[in-house]
């Protein structure tokens, strides 16, 4: 089935495609007359369609800010709510069951945890908490991520009362990465349910907002699927701050443009969304795709495929930005950022098997095409700096011919007007930051800038982020350019942890990432200062920005510089300076975390000896057919190898063997704690002595 | 009563600390390790007989010795009742459905 546009869809798509390919195409004839005359006419004419591409891209970014901020003047001057999704129901329908689903991999088991915890407990605020359920499903394939992860639900379950409907669950096998997991979810459990919504493991929600979220799906029977803007929230390094400060800032306006432009074709971004399950259980089946390298096999960015096949499917997909009360984290550092990027790079440009597929809305083909973009504009900004360098070299090198032509009267003089290469300059600037100049506007209007830590601090702090993008971005473009060529050659990715928290760049990484980039800017800021000092100092942002990324990188990864921010009131967020009751729920239990575990143990070796660990993993497991009689001996000899050498002679399958049968754990378990002689030492070493008193019994916190 | 092992303060020690990190408080450790101790030869003797005295409070009614063991132990560790640890460790009911692989569409 085709969904077929609506005609406001199709004029306000028309009216996108003409307010960025006009001016692109004005801008790359407008570079033509700036170049060199006379010049080199191919390569004018790559520089041109490349520099076209280029305009048209960040003029996408300015019109869906220019619409954003539209409807968002529009919205003030009308007093209307931000979105009609607010709208509490009358009624709230009680068998609308949900269930709060996040996927976890390897994650910080105390943070998943608490963000879960105090989510639960701000729906249960609500009144509503009996239609919710929520999971916590684990892809982990780290013997030591595992049971931390159990030990951390434990002590979240122990928090709470008996009856709490918090589950853990962790796959054996993680086909499919996350993706897979959600469709293992559905598969087992959908059709308990009406709604999903799925978290990060870095997402809180508060209950208003995921009742408003199935109200609003309860109001709405044709929409498969909102997403909210989620509030980047938690950020100490400075890198982080500023990520976070931009994000609250720039983030609505820019939201409200993409709810303008796709409507009911929007964006999923993979969580804090709500998903209405059963069409997502009928049309979202993932294919693998066929073929090798890194374009082919599983689909690594599924959620705009997902979104896409919703749609296609004849479901609305809304992005809707007026729900407060959704949060995540961000990566707290560049490179952090980058090794995310890397991931999101092969998925994005896996899309572009999946461009054409038949039966997709054209907004979701847009989606696929800017994601593509978001990594390919890099590579056709470093090909528009090589292609002008090569220009200026050949300009260098090759003396100009004043009679062109056989039998000239006059001399055909070399042309360069480089006040017209100013003007583009300053016009792509404007483009650039039209942008954040609209955003500042409607926190204004809106009574935002207190929020912000005031007007003064809101042009400061836009002021210096503008900086740190300008000298990020050349960064970013090389290490983006980088990934596109590593995809391009078919080198996969492999799928690792999410860095989050306050993790800080050390030199040592620092140099070793951007080291290539330094010299790659010595070497080419060097050769051009040679040969044209005029157009070097045209390179100097780009080259500038490489040289100093190794101090720049390791400076803003720090948390000392963000904190000395935070306490001059810069890059602050409404979320700081008002702390809803949440993130104040979610910062105490952080704090207070503490797993039930007395023993100083951690990881395999608490599920192998703590006896409350031991316990706890047993009982997590399934039954299990019974074994074959030669798998039954493997795993005797297993526990003899392991009663022998300790947990150092174990390797990383064997301690996933022992930890998956129940029997095997128990066995080793009964061993262990029997054992005479030296081997004692290896799993029970300092722990031959009473404990001291227990604590006493955790009190259950009334929710 | 005497403990008839080669290092019987170790072995006690080592038990006590066992229940000890379930949480048990100190009088019924020192009951229960007594106990447990009464004329075993080994320390691993000991310990089995401390699984069997844990395995017989566990009310499940389970065949498996190991597993009744277990269950004591996750019930005193968490401080839960024998219903309430039913609750924490069981998943919702299955309910299964297919989702149809999207080439077969």
């Amino acid at each position: 089935m085709t969904p077929r546009a609506s005609p406001r869809a199709f004029w306000r798509g028309l009216l996108l495609a003409v307010l960025v390919a006009i001016p692109s195409f004005v801008a790359s004839e407008f570079l033509l007359e700036v170049l060199p005359r006379p010049g080199f006419h191919i390569l004018n004419i790559a520089l041109a369609v490349v520099f076209g591409l280029l305009f048209g891209w960040i003029s996408i970014g300015l019109w869906i800010s220019v619409a954003g901020a539209c409807v968002s003047f529009a919205r003030w001057w009308r007093r209307r709510p931000p979105s009609a999704a607010v709208i509490p129901l009358a009624a709230p329908a009680a068998e609308a069951r949900t269930a709060i689903v996040m996927p976890v991999f390897r994650e910080d088991p105390s943070r998943v945890c608490a963000g879960l915890e105090a989510t639960y407990r701000s729906v249960a605020e609500t009144g509503r908490l009996a239609a919710f359920d929520f999971y916590i499903l684990s892809d982990s394939n780290d013997a030591d991520a595992w049971v931390e992860e159990e030990v951390a639900w434990a002590a979240l379950r122990r928090r709470l009362p008996p009856q709490a409907r918090i589950f853990y669950r962790r796959r054996r096998s993680n086909i499919k990465r996350k993706s897979g997991n959600i469709a293992d979810f559905c598969r087992r459990w959908g059709a308990a349910y009406r709604y999903m919504v799925i978290l990060d493991a870095d997402s809180v929600m508060t209950g208003s907002a995921l009742t408003a979220l199935v109200d609003a799906m309860e109001k709405s029977p044709t929409t498969g699927l909102i997403q909210t803007l989620p509030a980047a929230v938690g950020q100490n390094t400075l890198f982080g701050r500023i990520q976070q400060f931009s994000n609250r800032l720039y983030g609505p306006v820019f939201a409200a443009g993409l709810e303008f432009w796709h409507m009911n074709a929007g964006h999923y971004w993979g969580h804090n969304a709500i998903i209405r399950v059963a069409p997502f259980v009928r049309h979202c089946a993932l294919p693998r795709l066929p073929g090798r390298g890194a374009f082919g096999g599983e689909i690594m960015s599924h959620d705009f495929v997902e979104a896409a096949l919703l749609r296609r499917a004849g479901w609305d997909v809304r992005l809707v930005s007026g729900i407060p009360g959704s949060y995540e984290e961000t990566p707290p550092t560049l490179l952090d950022e980058l090794k995310r990027d890397r991931r999101w790079a092969q998925g994005n440009l896996q899309h572009t098997r999946l461009i054409f597929a038949r039966g997709l809305a054209i907004p979701h083909r847009v989606v696929f095409l800017s994601g593509i973009m978001s990594y390919m504009s890099s590579l056709l900004w470093l090909l528009f700096l090589l292609l002008s360098s090569v220009e200026v070299v050949l300009h260098a090198l090759i003396p100009p011919r004043y009679f062109p032509h056989p039998h000239m009267l006059f001399p055909v003089w070399p042309v360069w007007h480089p006040h017209w290469a100013l003007m583009l300059f300053w016009f792509t600037l404007a483009v650039l930051f039209v942008p954040k100049v609209l955003a500042v506007l409607l926190a204004v209007v809106n009574q935002r800038t207190r929020g912000f830590g005031g007007m003064v601090r809101i042009l400061a702090g836009v002021a210096l982020e503008s900086v740190l993008s300008a000298l990020l971005a050349p960064v970013r473009m090389l290490f983006h350019t980088a990934f596109v060529v590593s995809v391009l050659v078919g080198r996969k990715t492999q799928w690792g942890p999410q860095a989050r928290g306050d993790m800080s760049t050390s030199w040592q990484q620092a140099l070793r990432y951007h080291a290539t980039g330094t010299v790659l800017a010595l070497l080419w800021g060097g050769a051009m200062y040679v040969l044209s000092p005029g157009y070097f100092w045209w390179l100097t942002p780009v080259m500038g920005a490489w040289v100093a990324a190794i101090p720049v990188s390791v400076w803003i990864s720090r948390v000392g510089p963000g904190l000395v921010a935070r306490a001059w009131g810069l890059f602050v967020t409404p979320e700081e300076t008002a702390p809803p009751a949440i993130l104040r729920t979610l910062a105490r239990l952080q704090h207070d975390f503490a797993a039930p575990a007395r023993l100083p143990l951690r990881g395999f070796l608490a599920a192998v000896v703590d006896p409350g660990v031991n316990a706890l993993h047993c009982a997590l497991l399934r039954e299990r057919p019974a074994l074959s009689e030669g798998i039954g001996l493997a795993r005797q000899q297993l526990v003899l190898n392991a009663l022998k050498g300790g947990p150092q002679a174990l390797g990383p399958r064997e301690r996933m063997r022992i930890l998956m049968d129940r029997d095997t754990l128990l066995a080793l378990h009964g061993r262990i704690w029997g054992l005479k002689g030296p081997r004692v030492g290896f799993w029970l070493g300092g722990l031959d002595r009473p404990l001291p008193a227990p604590a006493p019994a955790p009190v259950r916190i009334p929710v | 009563m005497p403990l008839d092992v080669s290092e019987p303060d170790v072995i006690k020690a080592r038990l006590a600390t066992y229940l000890g990190a379930l949480g048990m408080d100190a009088a019924t450790i020192g009951t229960w390790v007594g106990r447990a101790c009464e004329g075993a030869a080994y320390g691993g003797q000991a310990f089995a007989r401390l699984q069997e005295l844990m395995a017989a409070d566990d009310a499940s009614g389970g065949t498996d010795e190991a597993g009744r063991a277990a269950r004591f132990r996750l019930a005193l560790w968490m401080g839960l009742s024998g219903a309430d640890l039913a609750a924490l460790v069981d998943m919702p009911p299955l309910c299964r459905q297919s989702m149809a692989p999207e080439r077969n569409r």
